[in-house]
Order: C-alpha cells, then structure tokens, then sequence
C-alpha cells in the first residue's frame, strides 16, 4: 500500500508539474487567440446562412439613405459607425430586428409604412439600444449554437426558417423591461440628432393601429410603451432638422415599393 | 514449457515469473489492443473506451492469473485517463457552447492531458506487444496497484 501511495505521490507529482508549467504560459496572447473565438465563429456562420435568406435591396437609392440615417444616428450617440450594419431586405412585413453580430434588418414592408424619416429612425434607434444595452448580447451565442446543432439534424441550412428563427429567438429573449429601456434610448438616440423624440411614441402607435405589432413579439401594450415616452422630458434643443431631403425619402419610399 | 497454471495458485509467485500459453499472450494482448482501439474510437466520448476496456476484462476475469492481470492492469490504466478525458471533453463542450469562454487554463490543460494519452498511447502499444511474446510489461503505479487488486 506504501508503495502505491508513493507511486501516485509521484504520478500526480508530475501530472500537476506538467499542468502547472502550462498553466504558467499565455496561450491565448501566443497563439493569437480570443475567449469568444468559437461564438464569434459560430455568429458568422449564423449571419452568413441568415444574410443568404435576406434578399437584401442593394440599389443605392435604398441603401444610401438608410445608411445617411444610421451614420448620422450613430454620429450624434457617439457610436462607431462601422460597428453597425444595417441591411435592408426586400421583405413586405413589417419589420426590423437586429440580429447577430451588430447587425440591423429593416424590411422594405416597414420603410413603406413609415410616415417620416424621424418614424424610421425610431424603430432604428429602438433596435440600435438593444445592441448598445447589451440586450441581444446575452444568450445570443447560445442561440447561435441552437441555430447549428438544427442545421446539423435538419441536414440542410433552412434559411428562411433560420432568418424567423433568429428574430424569434432574439424577441423572446427580450423582457418588456428591456423594451421599454430600448423605447426611452431610441427617444434619446433621436433627441441627440436633433429628430422629435416624439417621433418614438408615434411609431409605436403606428404599430398599434395597423394591428401588425410583429415587427417584435413581445411588442403588445404599444400604447402603453408609447404613453411611457411621451412622459420623458427632453429639453428643447432647436428645431428639428430633416436629415434626408424631401425627395430623397419620398424617392426611398417608391423604391421599397417598387422593390416588391 | 512451464506452464501458469502450476503457479497460479502460489500467492509468491510474481506475474513476471509466469511462462503463459500461446492462447493466454494472445487474449492478455487482446485486452490492451481493445483499451487501444476504444481510446481511439471514443477520445470524444471517453466513457466508450472505458466502458469497451470494462467489458473485456469481465469477458477474461474467468481466464488465467497472466490474463486477469493484464487485463486488470489496462482496466486501472484507463481510469485516470477517462477521468482526465471527461473533463476536458466537458470543458470543450461547455466553450463549443459558448457556456464559457476559451482560455490559457483550458489550452494548459488540453496540452497537460494529450501529453498523458500520448504516454498511454505509447504504453497501451508496448503493453500489447510485449504481452503478445510472453513478457509483462508493468505500468508505474498501475502495475503496482494491479498486483494488490488481481487476486490469484
């Protein structure tokens, strides 16, 4: 019995010796490696198989205007502009989400029914808080996961089932709370650019009256979300400017449409 | 040619000092090149070679002293190996996914147990030869503790 003690003794000796060295190097720095490496992988994988299913409208009089607002946006919040993608897809629901790897979705169906500019940049600034407050962060990656052990037993990357899937994942894993915190940082987004804040709660009834409300889930109580708004305080800070002419949003409008 | 079955009974007698039939070498063989092939098999799900190196030993805990003990001894020498094997299998499935991130403290360890299944590897593979001519190989630390475990 002494024997094996002083054997194991030893073994283990060695073992932990071994690891113990080991554990002395930075791996991650020498090989170049980052912690999330394997989630960011699996993300772009995710995005690469959801942007395929997207049918993204690339006219540049579609893309142009929309990509003015998110910069502009992103300018007066002080957020990288190139840390955002908004992709705009030739879709008639109504509906925006942001989706995995900062990445934004405005179907042409949302652009038609939007009144102004400001209404757009509403639902913008309400699906670019919930990337600035780390709402679709957490989980994201298990989702990710989810999304390719699917692929793996349906044997086939099914995606437009797979773009549903990600929105639907992502909205179910939003909390009214954080909806509303989305709302009052969308107001706030716009308020920054020197848009009506307003502009947040009339969107969200906008919503409201058409019935649709599937541009997220958990999106009911929209007249409630809206009144929550309208109580928010925003001291004046000059007229609102329009950041988009006239015609180029109405020429924007036409293109969605016609896009169909 | 001597054989085992004279001393088997003799608590005294080492397993080095058994001379075993040509069938014994082979079975007692047998056992290490099936932990072999199991650690091959199942280095992703480590239960499998553990479970395969389980099910001979009960398939020759009926065979002779040179037998047991062989497969006793590539039985014990499994075990750290799926303990180690388990939790690293673990561990990269909780990073796969993404419970937890990837780390210098899961490289160290990736490192620190391939480094053991290449030893074990190399000692499964010496083990099935030298038992295959006749000659034991004894493990350090699982020889000893298969001499205290193989009854005779």
């Amino acid at each position: 019995m002494k024997r094996i003690l002083k054997e194991f003794a030893l073994s283990a000796l060695l073992f932990f010796s071994i690891l113990f060295v080991t554990l002395r190097v930075d791996w991650m720095s020498v090989l170049h490696l980052s912690p999330t490496i394997v989630g960011d992988k699996l993300l772009e994988w995710v995005w690469d198989l959801t942007y395929q299913g997207l049918n993204e409208v690339k006219y540049d009089k579609v893309r142009l205007p929309v990509d003015s607002l998110v910069h502009e946006m992103c300018v007066a919040n002080g957020i990288d502009t190139a840390s955002i993608s908004v992709v705009v897809s030739n879709n008639y629901e109504v509906n925006a989400y942001a989706t995995v790897g900062r990445h934004i979705i405005v179907n042409t169906g949302l652009i038609e029914k939007m009144d102004n500019e400001a209404q757009l940049c509403a639902v913008i600034g309400h699906e670019l808080a919930h990337l600035e407050l780390g709402h679709i962060q957490s989980g994201i990656r298990q989702q990710a996961v989810f999304q390719v052990i699917l692929i793996f037993l349906t044997g086939n990357g099914n995606v437009d089932g797979l773009v549903n899937l990600t929105s639907e994942l992502i909205s179910n894993s939003i909390t009214r709370a954080k909806e509303n915190d989305a709302d009052e940082q969308g107001a706030r987004f716009l308020y920054a650019m020197h848009l009506d804040p307003m502009e947040m709660a009339n969107t969200l009834e906008t919503f409201e009256s058409y019935g649709i409300l599937s541009y997220l889930t958990d999106h009911d109580d929209s007249k409630k979300r809206a009144e929550n708004i309208r109580k928010m305080h925003f001291a004046y800070n000059g007229p609102f400017r329009q950041v988009l002419s006239p015609g180029t949003w109405e020429e924007l409008k036409e293109k969605c449409n016609r896009a169909r | 040619m001597e054989s085992c079955e004279i001393h088997v009974n003799d608590p005294l007698v080492r397993i080095e000092d058994i001379v075993p039939h040509e069938d014994e070498m082979e079975r007692a063989s047998g056992c290490y090149i099936m932990s072999l092939v199991a650690v091959m098999v199942g280095l992703p799900m480590p239960i499998i070679n553990l479970a395969a190196t389980g099910l001979f030993y009960l398939m020759s805990r009926r065979g002779t002293f040179f037998v047991r003990w062989n497969s006793i001894q590539a039985l014990v020498s499994q075990v750290p190996l799926f303990i180690m094997n388990n939790i690293l299998f673990w561990w990269t499935i909780r990073i796969l996914f993404c419970f937890t991130d990837l780390s210098s403290a899961y490289i160290a360890y990736f490192i620190t147990v391939n480094l053991y299944n290449v030893y074990d590897f190399v000692e499964t593979v010496r083990s099935a030869v030298n038992t295959r001519k006749g000659k034991v190989h004894r493990w350090y630390l699982y020889g000893t503790i298969t001499d205290k475990i193989c009854k005779r």
